[in-house]
């Protein structure tokens, strides 16, 4: 049953023209980045692949949770209709619809990849430097999928829900202390979120 | 006679000291490999700013020893790699300027896992504002009074290269013969013949050269390849989810073409530059080629921005002995690195496109142009194979406006009063006048390199020179 919800979730944010139209954007910003200062912009510190790093995470800020929000049509009927119709309790509904947004946002992430291979190569870094660019982004990929989702069950309308996460992504970005690592500390708050969730809807079950 | 006194007490105190400097206080080793003598400076003398000559013999006790000769003297650092094939003495003659001229200089070998060992030669400077009279003794002559030297050296210890006289301001001839090898003869000519065009002001009205300006951003080869990267990755990614909007592709295959289009362009991405045949080291250049009148030698000056098309390690060569090839960057330290064969490179690991600015002097056996004057009229010819442009005679001359010189061509101009500067200068377009080695990638320079040919001037005198000495050593 899992693997049909999870199934059914992915089908139906491949489907959606808005998924393609944030990955071809961010892979475009990412590349046009490059291209334009690769050799550094100015008012950043370090070299392109540090600057893309920085400048990757400002534009997942605000595109995630459009992407998350404009890409699943969440709300408190489709989750009860569906648990109704499959049976299954509305806690693993939503906790699968979260996996499957979150992975489908670390999709959207990697097709950055070759604009921050293109980086690492401009500044003579180790390969392995890329990992750590990209780790915070993925990090914030599993937290965007629990709270699109939650903001999408809280508010009925979409520019609220997506107001909404956004606003909370960027709280979370600005809460990552200083003794942390950005991408252990967003998966973190994601499983926090994610076993809140779960319980929420077990209890208004 | 307290003067006499006083001024053969200096003489003694300058002859000491000079001796004295000359040799390493003692020889320093490593595996395979020993200093056995030191020299810096001209008779132990040097001056801040100034080039100053650095002669190392060393003694090689095994067969093919590798390793590295590194000389520090203030902020600078002169690295040359030697390779010695066989047991046996061998010399080396380095040059190195710092903007401080601290009172010692540090000689360091270096062989396989041996660390380097070093010797400290101790160095003078003349006295503030003093001119460097460099007196040249025989053997015979040591004896003789040498009251008005900076310095005092024998002929066969002069330096082979006009860098190594970038500190004197005369040349004081004791010896009883003119004993000058060529090399040094040579180098010896084109340094009085500078001189003379200094003094002259010839130098200072000479077009200067500056590193050429460079749009910011990737090359436009390297630009050209990430466009066509991302474009495609972007395109691709946008076909694909048309075609899973419109439901013609199927979850599990819209998730394999994706994965395939973010390889590929990862792959594309990790092989800018370095796939199929290797892209050249762009080197974009301005250049001043000065012909020093009364020798074959011209003197050669670039400044550049070397492109490197891809991440990987680079090195740039000038083939050239005794050149200086100087990379610049935010560092006070200054670094200059020579191969095995004594000629200049830098190079390091390099990012993608990354552009890195240099400056090269060296001395060509080389001048297109050849000066013949009468009274008032001066003939120039272009007897080189180069296409020359933009000719234009200098200061004093009644000419008209800029030509073209072809191989073989010549130009007239009729002198109208005294007038300093260059003769004539032309316009080369394309490589500097000599080759960079970049290895096993090629090289593609572009640029203007200007060529200035001077009327000869009057060098200063050599003092105590016969007129036959003074033939052999510089006119």
């Amino acid at each position: 049953m899992i693997a049909a919800l999870a199934w059914r979730d992915a089908t139906i944010i491949v489907r959606t023209p808005g998924y393609w139209a944030a990955v071809g954007t961010y892979a475009l910003l990412l590349g046009l980045f490059v291209l334009i200062w690769g050799g550094g912009l100015p008012v950043l510190a370090g070299s392109a692949l540090d600057q893309i790093a920085v400048i990757q995470l400002g534009a997942l800020v605000a595109l995630l949770p459009w992407t998350a929000i404009r890409c699943s049509d969440t709300s408190t009927d489709e989750v009860r209709l569906l648990a109704t119709v499959t049976a299954s309790p509305p806690s693993l509904i939503v906790g699968v619809r979260c996996v499957v947004t979150a992975l489908s946002l670390c999709a959207l992430v990697c097709m950055g990849l070759p604009a921050m291979v293109v980086a690492q190569q401009m500044s003579a870094a180790p390969a392995g430097e890329i990992a750590a660019a990209v780790a915070p982004a993925l990090g914030m990929c599993a937290l965007v999928g629990i709270l699109a989702v939650s903001s999408a069950l809280m508010v009925p309308s979409r520019l609220g829900g997506w107001v909404l996460a956004t606003a909370a992504t960027a709280a979370a970005i600005y809460s990552v202390p200083s003794w942390a690592s950005p991408s252990a500390w967003f998966v973190g708050l994601a499983v926090v979120g994610l076993a809140g969730l779960a319980l929420l809807e077990r209890g208004r079950a | 006679m307290f003067k006499k006194a006083l001024r053969a007490a200096r003489a003694s105190i300058a002859i000491a000291v000079t001796l004295v400097a000359l040799p390493a206080p003692a020889a320093a080793s490593a595996d395979g490999v020993r200093i056995t003598r030191a020299e810096a400076g001209l008779g132990g003398v040097v001056r801040a700013g100034r080039w100053a000559p650095v002669r190392v013999t060393l003694e090689s006790l095994a067969d093919d020893v590798a390793g590295e000769l590194r000389v520090t003297w203030g902020g600078s650092t002169v690295r040359r790699h030697i390779a010695l094939p066989s047991p046996g003495t061998w010399e080396f003659d380095l040059y190195i300027r710092t903007a401080d001229a601290p009172p010692s200089m540090q000689i360091a070998v270096s062989s396989g896992s041996m660390n380097a060992r070093s010797v400290t030669i101790t160095t003078a400077t003349p006295q503030p504002g003093a001119a460097f009279n460099l007196c040249v003794v025989s053997g015979q002559a040591l004896s003789t009074d040498t009251s008005r030297c900076s310095a005092v050296m024998r002929p066969a210890e002069l330096p082979h290269s006009v860098l190594g006289y970038d500190a004197i301001d005369r040349v004081t001839w004791m010896a009883q013969e003119a004993d000058v090898p060529l090399a040094q003869r040579g180098a010896l000519s084109a340094w009085r013949s500078l001189q003379g065009l200094d003094q002259a002001g010839d130098l200072s009205l000479t077009p200067s050269v500056t590193t050429p300006v460079v749009r910011a951003g990737l090359p436009a080869d390297t630009a050209r390849l990430v466009t066509l990267e991302i474009g495609g990755l972007v395109t691709g990614l946008l076909a694909i989810g048309f075609l899973s909007t419109t439901r013609a592709l199927r979850l599990g295959n819209a998730c394999l073409l994706a994965g395939t289009a973010g390889a590929v362009g990862i792959a594309a991405a990790a092989g800018t530059g370095r796939i199929g045949a290797p892209d050249p080291i762009h080197i974009r250049h301005a250049s001043l080629l000065q012909q020093i009148p009364g020798t074959p030698s011209s003197r050669l000056t670039v400044r550049g921005i070397a492109d490197f098309p891809a991440f990987g390690a680079f090195s740039v060569t000038l083939p050239i002995d005794a050149a200086m090839l100087q990379t610049s960057g935010p560092s006070a330290r200054e670094e200059r690195v020579f191969d095995e064969a004594g000629h200049p490179r830098f190079g390091g690991r390099y990012g993608l496109g990354a552009r890195r600015g240099f400056s090269a002097e060296a001395m060509l056996d080389l001048q297109p142009l050849a000066v013949m004057s009468s009274e008032k009229r001066v003939t120039v010819s272009n007897r080189s194979a180069l296409h020359l442009l933009g000719c234009r005679f200098g200061e004093g001359f009644a000419s008209g406006g800029a030509i073209t010189l072809r191989p073989g061509e010549s130009v007239e101009a009729e002198r109208v009063m005294d007038g300093i500067g260059p003769v004539l200068t032309c316009r080369h377009e394309g490589a500097p006048l000599t080759r960079f080695d970049g290895g096993d990638r090629q090289i593609e320079s572009t640029g203007t390199t200007v060529i200035a040919v001077y009327e000869r001037r009057d060098a200063p005198p050599v003092d105590g020179l016969t007129d036959r000495h003074e033939a052999e050593v510089g006119r």
